[in-house]
């Protein structure tokens, strides 16, 4: 990965959320491999999450759907209210239904399962950041 | 008739006295009454007929001395009409036997005045024998009733069941004290009260239909369970057994209704009920701990070494990138070790494989090893043998719960497990001396405390026919003892 090649590829600059340190830990490794994202920020909760989207811009936020203080799709509003334009990436453990309505009537980019993360984060990531730059 | 004839006619008289008596005798004795003292009723039969032969004889007579024969007779038999029948008819035909023809048809009217006196005197005594009689039967029958009706009376007042009598209209005759503590209104009150006054509003027409069906006559017995308003306002559940009484002829008298208070039972049921809600929720609250357990553990964790392997697996420089495997290998067992800790708590191993007395000493060296200000004294008897997997599962788990008790709330500084076995029983007593508190009486109170882990422990106890006992006051330390028989006792009847 030379910066040759960086600069050819526009970085996707993303902050993840998500509660549990050793599985935010395995995705952000599992992101290193991608040239064209780069974690600027990890927040462990809803509250954390919104400051840093605050704070840092990011192009992408990718946001743990279940944390404990503020449940995802209400963070995903709030944003939204706040005309914080980030486009969000909901990451969960679960798919059902509800769950994916609700996340997607909050006004989320997209929609990953967590257990899928390994293929298909980066891919997701890039999606819903090429999907914001209409 | 002349002096000198009178004299004849005397003796004439007397001569025949014996025949005569002996005769008549005969007439009373044939009419189907045989005196005990058959000796005695000749002598008086004797006397009255020398007494009859007198009266025949003499110048001048007075029925009264007749009569009085009459009514001796009658004390002697006075049920027996034949026996005046052949009384008569024995004199009639006798005492003037042997006598002249012309003397005796001088007699005759006197003979028949004389017979007719002893009727009357017959006659009368019977009648007041026969009052006599109807008096004393009277009496006894009066006596026999009251007896019979204080014993009724007694019933009825002092029974435990509620009764009133109602008349066919459906008004309160009377009722007894035990209805009157069911439904808080006094006698006189329920007497003037429709029976819709005292009962809940919702149930007013089903009493309706249910006191229609038997006033009617259209059933003889029901049952109803019902809502009372008691006088103070509560609600009372009772059943009403309802049975009409008739008359011989058939005609309906009055009605019989029995009223059992329900309530008592359907208040114990309820608190059952809260109480079993209170232990669901319980378990519930449990599976819900063990859920975000798995979540926050296990799960994660696995989110995570997947994300490792994925760097791993994309990496360029497979090399450089080993490490990565490595932290995948290392959560992986990490995995597995939390979800051998949760089956553990689940269903300890210990106890499945060495019984009860190991996994006594093995969760109390847990206990210990967590809290290390706790000292933990475990002490199994020798004569201890291992019971039933269901028994020990039960105790295990009440010990469970009661060390829960003593690390969360008793501050203590030294808890005791005693497993013992005697005389066909075992007994596990968990001891402390922390903090003690005031066991409440109820289960709905133990639910409504929210103690929930006395609670379960009752259960379970219950579940092996033991006894639990909980001693315990505030600055005293607790003690749970519970003693369950080693064999399954025979179900008790009913």
């Amino acid at each position: 990965m030379g910066t040759e090649v960086t600069d050819r590829i526009t970085t996707i600059r993303i902050v993840i959320a998500d509660d549990h340190p050793v599985a935010r830990a395995g995705f952000r490794t599992l992101l290193t491999t991608a040239p064209d994202i780069e974690v600027v920020g990890e927040a462990e909760n809803g509250r954390q999450a919104m400051h840093m989207v605050e704070e840092l811009h990011p192009d992408v936020l990718v946001l743990d759907m279940s944390m404990p203080d503020i449940e995802g799709d209400e963070v995903a509003r709030r944003l939204r209210a706040a005309g914080l334009a980030a486009p969000i990436l909901a990451f969960s453990a679960y798919s059902d239904d509800e769950r994916v309505f609700a996340a997607v009537d909050s006004g989320v980019a997209g929609y990953l399962l967590k257990d899928e993360a390994g293929e298909a984060l980066a891919a997701a990531i890039r999606a819903v950041a090429r999907g914001s730059r209409a | 008739m002349e002096q000198a004839d009178r004299q004849d006619v005397r003796s004439r008289l007397q001569a025949r006295e014996q025949a005569v008596a002996a005769r008549w005798l005969e007439a009373i004795v044939d009419t189907g009454f045989v005196p005990a003292n058959l000796t005695e009723v000749s002598r008086q039969v004797a006397s009255w007929t020398a007494q009859v032969g007198d009266l025949l004889a003499a110048e001048a007579w007075a029925p009264e001395a007749a009569r009085s024969v009459g009514a001796a007779l009658g004390r002697l038999h006075a049920r027996e009409a034949e026996t005046l029948a052949q009384t008569l008819a024995a004199l009639g035909q006798e005492i003037l036997v042997g006598m002249p023809p012309g003397r005796a048809a001088v007699l005759q009217p006197r003979l028949v005045a004389i017979l007719a006196a002893i009727a009357a005197g017959f006659l009368q005594q019977a009648q007041a024998t026969l009052l006599e009689e109807q008096e004393l039967a009277r009496d006894a029958l009066a006596v026999a009733l009251r007896r019979s009706e204080a014993r009724y009376r007694a019933i009825f007042q002092h029974s435990a069941l509620g009764i009133a009598l109602l008349d066919m209209h459906g008004r309160i005759l009377e009722t007894n004290a035990a209805l009157h503590t069911i439904l808080g209104y006094g006698a006189a009150e329920l007497r003037h009260v429709p029976a819709v006054g005292i009962t809940h509003p919702e149930d007013v027409a089903k009493t309706l239909r249910f006191y229609d069906e038997i006033m009617s006559g259209r059933r003889d017995q029901g049952q109803l369970v019902k809502r009372y308003r008691h006088q103070d306002g509560q609600i009372v559940y009772a059943r009403l057994s309802m049975s009409l009484v008739r008359e011989d002829g058939g005609e309906p008298q009055f009605a019989i209704t029995l009223v059992e208070d329900l309530t008592a039972r359907r208040r114990a049921e309820a608190e059952r009920l809260d109480a079993f809600r209170g232990l669901t929720a319980r378990v519930e609250a449990e599976r819900l701990r063990l859920a975000r357990e798995l979540h926050d553990g296990p799960m994660q964790t696995l989110l995570g070494a997947l994300g490792y392997l994925g760097a791993y697996e994309r990496a360029t420089d497979q090399a450089a990138a080993r490490p990565h495997l490595q932290t995948a290998r290392r959560l992986v067992a990490g995995v597995v070790d939390m979800l051998r800790t949760l089956a553990g708590e689940l269903r300890p191993p210990v106890l499945e494989r060495y019984g009860l007395a190991a996994a006594l000493r093995s969760h109390a060296s847990e206990i210990q090893a967590a809290h290390p200000e706790l000292e933990m004294h475990v002490d199994v008897a020798p004569g201890y043998r291992p019971l039933p997997e269901r028994m020990e599962l039960a105790l295990f788990r009440i010990c469970q719960e009661a060390l829960r008790n003593v690390v969360d709330h008793a501050r203590a500084r030294h808890a005791w497990l005693r497993l013992d076995m005697e005389a066909g029983g075992v007994t596990l007593e968990v001891r402390d001396d922390g903090a003690g508190f005031a066991p409440p009486v109820s289960l709905r109170d133990l639910a409504r405390q929210g103690h929930f882990g006395l609670l379960s422990m009752e259960e379970r106890t219950k579940a092996i026919a033991g006894d639990l006992t909980v001693r315990s006051s505030p600055g005293q330390g607790t003690s749970i003892t519970v003693v369950a028989p080693r064999r399954r006792a025979r179900r008790a009847k009913g």
